[in-house]
């Protein structure tokens, strides 16, 4: 085991390790900034935790994806696609044929989006993070931020720890006073079962920090095996590279610069060449697989055996399925709706399912996103939990889809940097990214401006990177 | 609403999906339950909260015993560990137990697998915040979201989450791991129910970066390269193992804790509940042996793909600036850096002799309890209770008897008799001195003594037994041959005698006899036999060998054991009849009456183990008991 390089310069603390926290401090770490990053929930970083999809829907969806996974250092990107599967539109010649505009909500051919493994990705990502020289991890839950008396930012947390830094970045997805909605039960948190930053809300409130409220929904999880032919039909996806497990990287390959990434949700839509999503994905896939041999080969490579078993690996993996639900519309066939099941884990057999015919997948994660002034207001009951349809009897389901609504930091300036608050930045759902890709985007674009900040402060200093 | 009707017709509903959960649910689907697993988190199944390990001397012939009935965390264990060794290998037979690394999250991740696809076995996402009981009987549970789950039983194993909450230094928030929500409500509603409930307290270690370890300063403790396994059905994979690393405290270690102290929760009083004595924290640790100047430290890895390590020793629940200060005065760990800091869990339990061997809960029909819920720590107490509280609440959907293994059966019947007999005043943990008999109890024969009963039950198939059965044949068959191979006087077998330091032989003797010398292995006797029997005994496994060798050598103190079981089990069976007047047996002392009304023992062996039970208490017990019976024999 080498010893850590040592530490100094200025400190980049990061609270709240999900999609964006865990991509911003990535991002700085591979280019040597040091970096603490505080999860109240260490065995959930790094988990898109709502849900499989990240969702690619028309020509402004699939720029953003490819600005996202582009954006990220190489081994995050392959921590988060060397298992994905791509969601195609139906297939030429199927049931669903000519249905496309309806289901990805773009003219586009051929790409809707991809599936990842929330549990792989999440495994891969922390360890990837791991490898990071200049990247420590500290479980806590943050309860209260603070100017010191130096200029710099201290976070403190439910144990009583106190973290400082130059940069503080706020990354807490929907755990601002988050309130989860599932039935008729209402629970604390920004993710199902953990616990809500309320304290932290409430120290932001104190400084000041302007404050709004929005919500997601995140699907219903079934478990079942679900045969295409009896559902509604299948949709055969692409898989990246085969599951693996995650596994040691001796060295880390230069981060590909990004092409030019336009603000947060501004992303303009690329004259695109490609025609259907092989082009997109075909060179990440080439990498993944790539990346993947080279780990196996690396250093601390874990041991055969805890590779999944051939039995393991094939569950639920390859496919997608279209069902159709007719209880929901009381028999009625033109009321019959269509849902699409995304493998949500290769061990569990668990499937996630999003309503295709009401709309992009983007509004299934993102929807109803907005200000609300009464936290407590009445939320719509959550989805139906009954099993799909008659026609996939063995279904069950595993977790109620549930709607989350939280407090909003608003008022983000370009790349998340809060104005009036120098050094204080906030990325992802906490500023209202509404999707997996604009999560990614965010962290990265912070990233980058708090490097460049970095830069300009260390001028003459230095700033010591690992090695 | 459409929510209230989905699940409406499950046998069992297990509350919990924690070790204790899996194995309840598992064994109940597997005997032909429909059963429903409900966890408040489904990413967070068979978590393993605190180390990395399974097994260890006494918790090691558990997780065999549980893989003999049938139960599952053997085999999980064999596919998800990153080392595993036999431990005294160098000691006696009854101490001797295995344990492994596991990789926490492949540990999950295989448990998963396994629920999912487990016909029958249905796992839910959910909180239970109620108990549906009508006329004393269970008719199922609700949840908090709405949902309602009618069941003929119910086997609660909600581990630390029941009012959980997490403690370091003066600091604490509600939860039932850290960061993850507690179960607020089912505390009230087994209160409700007339249950008395107490609070436990347990604490986990810090957790350090493996990369900020020096390991050249420890000593290297790797895995045995033979690769042994838990599981009697299937061998482990081979693998590259993972070594973790031995460092000790010093005294400067003991100083920075000594200084600190008065920020412990132990001494501030913001933990109320009770811990465990065998797993002490390095704050207790100083109160209670100020005498010692080191304490062993095991860094272990926390899986195959992290670089967090766990290090056993250092349990504290001090201010997390303390925890670093502590950490680093520990050689090898100076520049080491937390990732997790450690903390303590206070959460409520089932005072657990208020369950009868079953895991019943008394006065409640269809209500079982297992796991951390009824004050054990440890991921193999758990597991255990909870195949039995699964396999119980199965039998009682199916009409059938109740299953209660014996002292002299099991470490699980040793475990079980604990909880419900003895009063529980800190977390409850196995050791093999708990059993009497505990050279009969070996990880070597778990297999015999058990899987004819998990066959029976229908968890164990018929192959497997069969598998069982041909494995006892050749040990019958080896023995047998042992002790009728004639070991002749010759110039070479006596050199090869006094060569291993043993005396000369004059006359031809049986190999057995030989053996039973203790400073001859079974190779050295072996050796000495006639080329024929040479080869038949070469032939068998390495594990039946050793297991052969051990019947041999101990045979004398196995033959004393069996003795001592066989005239005790008259006292073991003689029942006592519910309802039994205890007020009419003069002469108890007060003490052994009032436990016994506390404890309302089915059997005399069991009121004879219950503490303040004197003897005297049980003689007297014998005599009212038995002219009970009488009476009630005559009057029929």
């Amino acid at each position: 085991m080498s010893s850590r390089a040592e530490v100094g310069g200025p400190r980049v603390v990061i609270v709240g390790a999900g999609v964006s926290g865990c991509a911003c401090a990535g991002v700085l770490a591979t280019a040597g900034v040091e970096v603490l990053l505080v999860s109240a929930s260490l065995d959930a970083a790094g988990m898109p935790a709502y849900g499989p999809v990240v969702p690619a829907a028309g020509a402004a969806g699939v720029s953003r994806l490819m600005a996202a996974f582009g954006g990220l250092p190489q081994d995050l990107r392959c921590a988060w696609l060397a298992d994905a599967l791509v969601i195609p539109t139906p297939q030429a010649g199927g049931p669903h044929e000519g249905r496309q505009e309806e289901i990805t909500g773009s003219g586009q051919r051929g790409f809707a989006g991809l599936a990842v493994d929330p549990r792989a990705v999440s495994l891969r990502v922390k360890w990837v993070l791991e490898l990071l020289p200049t990247l420590r991890f500290r479980q806590g839950l943050a309860t209260g931020l603070e100017r010191t008396d130096d200029g710099e930012w201290a976070v403190h947390t439910a144990f009583g720890d106190t973290v400082t830094g130059s940069r503080v970045v706020i990354a807490v997805g929907m755990a601002l006073q988050g309130r989860l909605t599932v039935g008729r039960q209402q629970m604390g948190g920004g993710r199902y079962g953990e616990v809500a930053a309320d304290q932290l809300c409430a120290s932001l409130a104190g400084l000041g920090v302007p404050l709004s409220c929005g919500s997601c929904d995140v699907g219903t999880s079934l478990v079942g095996s679900f045969d295409g032919a009896e559902a509604g039909g299948t949709w055969h996806g692409w898989r990246f590279g085969g599951l693996l497990p995650v596994v040691g990287v001796s060295g880390f390959e230069e981060a590909p610069r990004a092409e030019a990434v336009g603000s947060l949700g501004q992303v303009e839509p690329e004259p695109t060449e490609w025609e259907s999503w092989e082009s997109i994905v075909a060179p990440w896939a080439e990498e993944c697989r790539r990346w993947l041999s080279a780990a196996e080969s690396a250093g601390r490579a874990p041991a055969t055996s805890l590779e999944y078993s051939p039995a393991v690996r094939g569950v639920g993996r390859d496919w997608l399925t279209l069902t159709r639900d007719r209880r929901s519309s009381g028999g009625r066939e033109d009321g019959v709706q269509q849902r699409l099941l995304v493998p949500q884990s290769a061990v569990s057999a668990e499937w996630q399912e999003y309503d295709v015919v009401r709309g992009a997948l983007d509004d299934c994660l993102g929807a109803g996103q907005g200000v609300c002034d009464n936290q407590e207001a009445a939320f719509p009951a959550a989805r139906s939990c009954a099993p799909v349809s008659g026609e996939v009897e063995d279904a069950y389901v595993s977790r109620l889809g549930y709607k989350v609504s939280a407090r909003i930091v608003s008022g983000a300036g370009p790349a998340g940097r809060l104005a009036g608050f120098p050094g204080l930045w906030a990325v992802g759902r906490v500023i209202g990214a509404r999707s997996y890709a604009e999560s990614l985007l965010s962290g990265i674009e912070a990233a980058r401006e708090i490097q460049a900040e970095l830069d300009g402060d260390g001028r003459g200093e230095g700033i010591r990177r690992g090695g | 609403m459409a929510v209230e009707a989905v699940h409406e017709s499950m046998d069992v509903v297990v509350v919990g999906g924690g070790h204790a959960g899996c194995e309840a649910a598992l064994a109940a689907a597997r005997m032909g339950c429909r059963v429903a697993l409900v966890t408040l988190s489904i990413d967070k199944i068979v978590l393993m909260p605190c180390n990395p390990a399974v097994g260890g001397v006494g918790k090691g012939q558990l997780t065999r015993e549980i893989d003999a009935l049938g139960g599952e965390q053997g085999r999980n264990t064999d596919r998800s560990f990153v080392q595993i060794k036999t431990l005294n290998t160098s000691k006696g037979p009854a101490v001797r137990a295995l344990r492994a690394q596991t990789d926490k999250r492949l540990y999950e991740d295989w448990m998963k697998h396994t629920l999912v696809n487990t016909p029958g076995l249905f796992v839910v996402q959910g909180e239970v915040s109620g108990l549906d009981v009508s006329r004393e009987t269970i008719r199922g549970v609700r949840l908090a979201d709405g949902r309602r789950i009618s069941a003929r039983a119910v086997v609660l194993a909600t581990g630390t989450f029941l009012q959980g909450r997490v403690v370091v230094g003066e600091r604490s928030y509600a939860a039932g791991r850290v960061g993850e929500l507690p179960a607020t409500r089912l505390s009230a509603a087994l209160l409700e129910l007339g249950l008395q409930l107490d609070r436990f307290q347990s604490a986990t270690p810090p957790r350090i970066d493996g990369r900020t370890v020096d390991v050249t300063k420890m000593v290297e403790q790797p895995g045995d390269l033979s690769l042994p396994g838990f599981s009697h059905w299937e061998r482990p994979q081979p693998r590259r193992q993972l070594p973790c690393y031995l460092t000790y405290t010093t005294p400067h270690t003991h100083e920075v804790v000594a200084a600190h102290l008065h920020l412990s929760p132990i001494r501030t009083g913001s933990v109320s509940g009770k811990g465990p004595r065998y797993c002490p924290s390095i704050d207790r640790k100083m109160i209670n042996f100020p005498e010692k100047e080191r304490h062993p430290v095991f860094v272990e890895p926390e899986g195959a793909s992290t670089w967090e390590m766990y290090l056993q020793g250092l349990t504290t629940s001090l201010p997390v600036w303390v925890q670093e200060l502590i950490v680093q005065a520990t050689p090898g760990l100076e520049h080491a850096t937390l990732i997790r800091p450690g903390y303590a869990v206070e959460y409520d339990f089932l005072p657990p002799h208020q369950l009868s061997h079953s895991l019943a809960v008394k006065g409640i029909a269809g209500l079982f309890a297992a796991g951390q819920i009824n004050g054990t720590s440890g991921y193999e107490e758990a597991a255990a209770q909870g195949l039995m509280a699964g396999i119980n609440a199965a039998l009682l959907v199916q009409d059938r008897e109740p299953v209660v293994l014996g002292r002299d059966q099991a470490y699980i019947g040793v475990l079980i008799d604990d909880l419900v007999t003895k009063e529980i005043d800190e977390p409850y943990r196995m050791f093999t001195s708990r059993a009497e008999y505990r050279l009969l109890l070996r990880h070597d024969n778990a297999a015999e003594r058990l899987s004819e009963i998990g066959h029976n039950l229908g968890l164990i198939s018929s192959a497997q037994l069969e598998q069982v059965h041909d494995r006892v044949r050749m040990l019958a068959e080896a023995e047998e041959l042992l002790g009728a191979s004639p070991i002749k006087v010759g110039d070479a077998t006596n050199e090869a005698l006094v060569a291993r330091g043993s005396a000369p032989i004059n006359a031809s003797q049986p190999a057995a006899q030989l053996l039973r010398r203790p400073e001859l292995s079974l190779d050295d006797v072996v050796a000495l036999m006639s080329p024929h029997d040479r080869d038949k005994l070469a032939a068998l496994p390495p594990d039946v060998a050793d297991q052969l060798a051990v019947r041999v050598q101990y045979d004398g103190y196995i033959q004393r054991q069996l003795a001592d079981i066989r005239r005790r089990r008259a006292t073991e069976a003689t029942r006592i009849p519910e309802h039994f007047d205890y007020s009419a047996v003069t002469g108890l002392t007060f003490e052994a009456r009032q436990k016994l009304v506390r404890f309302a023992p089915a059997t005399l062996g069991q009121a004879s183990r219950i503490a303040g039970v004197s003897p005297a208490d049980i003689s007297l017990l014998m005599i009212h008991v038995h002219r009970e019976a009488q009476r009630s024999v005559s009057g029929s």
